[in-house]
């Protein structure tokens, strides 16, 4: 082969070598856009759950058709008013409470606005299953937003753990039918015992449920955390990390999701503690 | 404890010690006691709503921001889709 024989190869294994590289760069991109969608769907996930612990505490107890059937024809043989399209829901439920719907629109529209933001960062990445070359210092720049979501997370972390909500109503309306079994002298024995079992029974219910919509919530601010922690790292190092250490990080993400699920209630309130401890260091850290 | 943290815990005593009057009442009273109900449970929510709301801190220039790193990472993927069309075809004619 002669000189332009060579010449000719180096040619050809440039280009072919510069698409090699190309269609590596895609792959460790496309790596990143899955830690990112990871994130993405665990901040979600947390948001929910923060909008279902505020509907609990005024949601009023569950009841059969044919108990509320039975409660209503009690309520309108008890009652010595007119009945109105005000009044008459209250007869139908008493338990219900009726929250401003100005205030429930509000809290929506709050609930949307920080749906929106941590969509819109995971956003960032959704078209970077081609680029690298072109988009690692757009990646790099998006690390302190990254950063400002993560602390608002562990701001709101801190404030569930603060005032964890309780099932305000149903706590209620549980004790007022303890007092009722404890004052009523006339109940005999037998049935006095079976509803106080009865009773029993429905307590640990809601202290189950509490405890359950709580540890879910708390469960998905950790593992958020966790993968947004993982997720800071490589795109601060995005240029130095290779394509493995990208889809390492993404098995590691689905171990962090898998290893929370099976934590007790100590074990999810330390990891939340130290989640915001080390947050509140980095925002001390920060100019 | 921060103020807003006592006066959540104030009002959910405030609530609390209505409900408490309201569920012991009989269905004439309840009527008349519901709207107290109501605005005791609406002051606690307006408050836990308030202490999320100073807890959110993202704004809305921050979204432009990330509208702006994406629109760039788009741009960036076009220009890349292009250079890798562009190898492809040259290989074609790379004569060896």
């Amino acid at each position: 082969m002669g000189f332009y024989g060579v010449q000719k190869q180096i040619r050809r294994g440039c280009i072919c070598a510069m698409l090699a590289l190309l269609a590596a760069c895609a792959q460790k991109a496309d790596a990143l856009k899955l830690s990112a969608h990871q994130f993405g769907v665990e901040t979600n996930q947390a948001i929910s759950a923060l909008d279902d612990l505020r509907t609990a505490q005024f949601s009023a107890p569950v009841r059969s058709d044919d108990a509320m059937q039975a409660t209503f024809m009690a309520n309108l043989a008890q009652f010595s008013g007119t009945l109105t399209a005000q009044n008459l829901p209250i007869l139908i439920n008493p338990d219900a409470i009726t929250i401003d719907p100005a205030e429930n629109a509000r809290w929506q529209q709050e609930m949307a606005t920080l749906r929106n933001q941590y969509q819109s960062f995971a956003a960032i990445f959704t078209d970077i299953g081609e680029d690298d070359i072109f988009g690692a210092g757009t990646i790099k720049a998006s690390a302190p937003l990254l950063q400002k979501l993560r602390t608002q997370l562990a701001k709101l972390a801190q404030t569930l753990g603060t005032s964890p909500p309780v099932f305000l109503v149903q706590r209620d309306a549980l004790i007022a039918s303890i007092n009722k079994i404890h004052n009523d002298k006339t109940l005999p024995d037998a049935t006095r015992t079976s509803e106080i079992k009865d009773w029993w029974q429905q307590w640990q219910t809601l202290i189950g449920d509490e405890k359950t919509l709580y540890q879910n919530a708390l469960h998905h601010f950790v593992t958020a955390d966790q993968l947004g922690h993982q997720l800071q790292n490589q795109i601060e190092n995005y240029d130095k990390i290779s394509t493995r250490t990208v889809l390492v990080g993404i098995d590691k993400g689905l171990h962090i999701i898998a290893e929370n699920q099976g934590l007790s209630e100590s074990q999810l309130t330390q990891k939340a503690r130290s989640m915001i401890d080390n947050m509140a260091m980095q925002a001390q850290k920060q100019p | 404890m921060s103020d807003l943290t006592n006066l959540i815990s104030a009002a959910i005593s405030t609530f609390t010690a209505l409900d408490a009057q309201y569920q012991a009442a009989n269905i004439t009273q309840k009527v008349a006691l519901e709207s107290a109900r109501n605005q005791a449970a609406n002051a606690v929510i307006k408050l836990r709503d308030a202490q999320i709301a100073q807890d959110i801190t993202v704004n809305a220039a921050d979204i432009t921001k990330m509208n702006a790193l994406a629109a760039k990472v788009q741009n960036g993927a076009a220009l890349q889709t292009g250079l890798m069309s562009f190898l492809d075809i040259m290989k074609n004619y790379v004569p060896v």
